[in-house]
């Protein structure tokens, strides 16, 4: 396995644990609640820590031992690696575009505010996984 | 002209006539209440319909005009600029769309997050063809 492909499993990796905690989150309280709870900035904040805290701490452990593979390319990227990833980033956009699409429209049917936030930090965390296995998907085919 | 830059030029234009109208809409009935809105879903019925009409006579009436070049499928040039305009495009449409869901905290107004996002989506749909223009010009 390549170096970007090993990064890009613990970019998804971080991407995973930190939409599993805001969900996880949202959900135990609002079925607790029984109704969606407000969007609280502890959860926003934890959200962002622990994909960060995640995705930091495997990068680097990753660079401890894989870094000499891509040292000597500019950027550490070779053409491959610049097109599969501007390919899943395109991907990315419209994915995001159709699922904020999809939670604006919803919004007329709920008309929660509070629902209406989740939905777009879902369309974020959701393109940002696609993002992710797109590209890791990417690295098996001849592209 | 290219087929593909001259599709782009099209939409950017169309795109920006029908965001033009939704947000006079949405700014004249925010002028009137003095404050965000409540979303229409008349209004959002009728942007879609411009949009879906425009697309349908716009793009039939290029292809007519340029039928090989119309079914020829992208080549690599076209494909990179594609792909870095939707690239592009998705930061224009994450960055207000974050700013707008960060906003909703200290406003804690439904309406103008709804608002923040739509303006978001529809500044990306214009940024892609945009990019696309830009990127068909300059090379890739």
């Amino acid at each position: 396995m390549s170096y970007w492909e090993r990064n890009t499993l613990i970019l998804l990796a971080g991407s995973v644990f930190g939409a599993v905690f805001y969900f996880g989150f949202v959900i135990a309280q609002s079925v607790a609640a029984g109704a969606v709870v407000m969007p609280q900035l502890w959860v926003w904040l934890g959200y962002i820590v622990f994909q960060f805290a995640v995705s930091v701490g495997g990068v680097w452990l990753l660079n401890r031992k894989g870094l000499a593979e891509v040292r000597d390319l500019v950027g550490g990227e070779d053409e491959r690696d610049l097109v599969i990833k501007k390919q899943a980033e395109a991907r990315q956009g419209h994915i995001m575009s159709a699922l904020i699409l999809f939670g604006l429209a919803f919004w007329f049917i709920h008309g929660s505010a509070a629902l209406l936030f989740h939905s777009m930090v879902a369309a974020l965390v959701v393109s940002e996984l696609c993002r992710g296995l797109i590209q890791y998907a990417s690295y098996s085919r001849a592209i | 002209m290219a087929f593909r830059e001259k599709f782009a030029w099209f939409m950017v234009a169309l795109l920006t006539a029908a965001a033009g109208f939704y947000a006079f809409e949405v700014g004249a009935h925010w002028l009137a209440v003095g404050e965000a809105p409540p979303p229409s879903i008349k209004l959002a019925w009728v942007y879609v319909g411009i949009v879906v009409i425009g697309v349908i006579v716009g793009a039939s009436t290029l292809v007519v005009g340029n039928p090989e070049e119309a079914d020829a499928p992208a080549d690599e040039r076209e494909r990179r600029a594609i792909d870095k305009a939707g690239n592009w495009s998705g930061y224009v449409l994450a960055f207000p769309a974050i700013a707008g869901v960060l906003h909703y905290w200290s406003s804690m107004d439904g309406n103008l997050l709804f608002h923040t996002v739509v303006g978001a989506l529809l500044a990306c749909q214009i940024a892609e063809y945009a990019f696309r223009i830009w990127l068909f010009r300059r090379g890739g």
